[in-house]
């Protein structure tokens, strides 16, 4: 593998990398907006880990988070917004092209 | 965590439909199609041919120009129940609104050709089916039968449902059955289709309601958003 190939592979997004943030990220880049609730459910994490990943993501600008109320329920709606899902999609195509790199190597 | 971004995908899409209430309004639909049919039927049987000509262009307004407006209630109704049923159990999730076709002249022209080959090959293998098959297996619950057993087959490969497998093998033997034991070339027909696919769908999802009430009681107060600022 060429010095550039890996240093290209050093260039991603380390922030979405991680696998319990990159689960959040997947899960709300399939939908308009879904609740912690569902996000815990969905991702298996507890509810402090959770809320870390969640607070470090709205702190880079890929999620946006807001606290509304269903009745008398709390109900935090998270949803990426359009740098999160740049993001996202910036990581796909990276781990694509890290696969599609290591595979033509291999030939 | 290893997470498989693909299935992760699929399990969120496939949420919609894990309660089984999505089954049961198609149900309730299906149950008013074969209203609308009976009862058009009844009109057109004391009132004439006139009529039931003017019963048959009203069924096809409600059925095409009507169906926005009934899939937009419909979506309403069961989001109405699931806020109340659903998303205190197991969680709040808004899905994305289907892109709109990009209409460029190129997409436009390409659309056309594929929908006139589309049709001249579909129409020739018709031709073809029509001379090797029986009368019954071409007929209008037959076909509707296969139409939505394949919908509902592919939904169900999209979305990892197994249910949906059965629900489609259910679908073509249901319109099989009908054309064998009724008229299959009269309207009525298409209506005990309808109407014996509506109590199916409403049979399985409520069961899929039941095993989701059982498998997901309603949390402690206080227990179902627990997010914390860190």
């Amino acid at each position: 593998m060429a010095g550039e190939d890996i240093r290209n592979m050093l260039d991603v997004d380390r922030l979405v990398h991680e696998p319990a943030r990159l689960a959040i990220m997947t899960i709300l880049y399939t939908v308009e907006a879904a609740d912690f609730l569902f996000l815990k459910r969905q991702t298996g994490l507890t509810k402090g880990n959770l809320s870390s990943h969640l607070s470090r993501l709205e702190g880079a600008g890929y999620v946006a988070i807001e606290k509304t109320f269903e009745g008398k329920i709390p109900r935090t709606i998270c949803r990426l917004t359009d740098a999160g899902r740049k993001a996202f999609e910036d990581y796909r195509d990276w781990l694509k092209n890290a696969i599609k790199s290591t595979e033509s190597k291999q030939k | 965590m290893n997470p498989d971004i693909d299935k992760m995908a699929q399990r969120t899409r496939r949420y919609w439909y894990e309660d089984g209430l999505v089954e049961i309004a198609a149900g309730g639909v299906f149950l008013w199609g074969t209203t609308v049919i009976l009862v058009s039927a009844a009109i057109a049987a004391v009132l004439g041919a006139p009529a039931a000509l003017v019963v048959a262009a009203g069924l096809i307004f409600l059925t095409t120009v009507g169906a926005m407006t009934v899939a937009k209630g419909v979506r309403r109704a069961v989001n109405a129940v699931k806020n109340r049923v659903t998303y205190p159990r197991t969680g709040y999730v808004a899905y994305r609104a289907p892109k709109a076709i990009k209409r460029s002249p190129a997409g436009m022209i390409g659309l056309a050709i594929l929908t006139v080959a589309g049709s001249v090959i579909v129409a020739a293998g018709l031709g073809v089916l029509a001379r090797r098959l029986p009368d019954w297996a071409l007929s209008m619950p037959v076909s509707e039968g296969v139409l939505f057993g394949l919908l509902l087959a592919l939904l169900g490969y999209r979305l990892g449902l197994a249910r949906f497998y059965v629900l489609a093998a259910l679908s073509a033997l249901v319109g099989a059955g009908v054309a064998l034991t009724t008229d299959p070339y009269n309207l009525l027909s298409a209506a005990v289709y309808f109407g014996a696919m509506g109590i199916v769908l409403i049979g399985s999802g409520g069961l899929a309601l039941r095993d989701y009430l059982r498998q997901n009681p309603l949390p402690a107060d206080g227990d179902a958003d627990e997010y914390e600022e860190v």
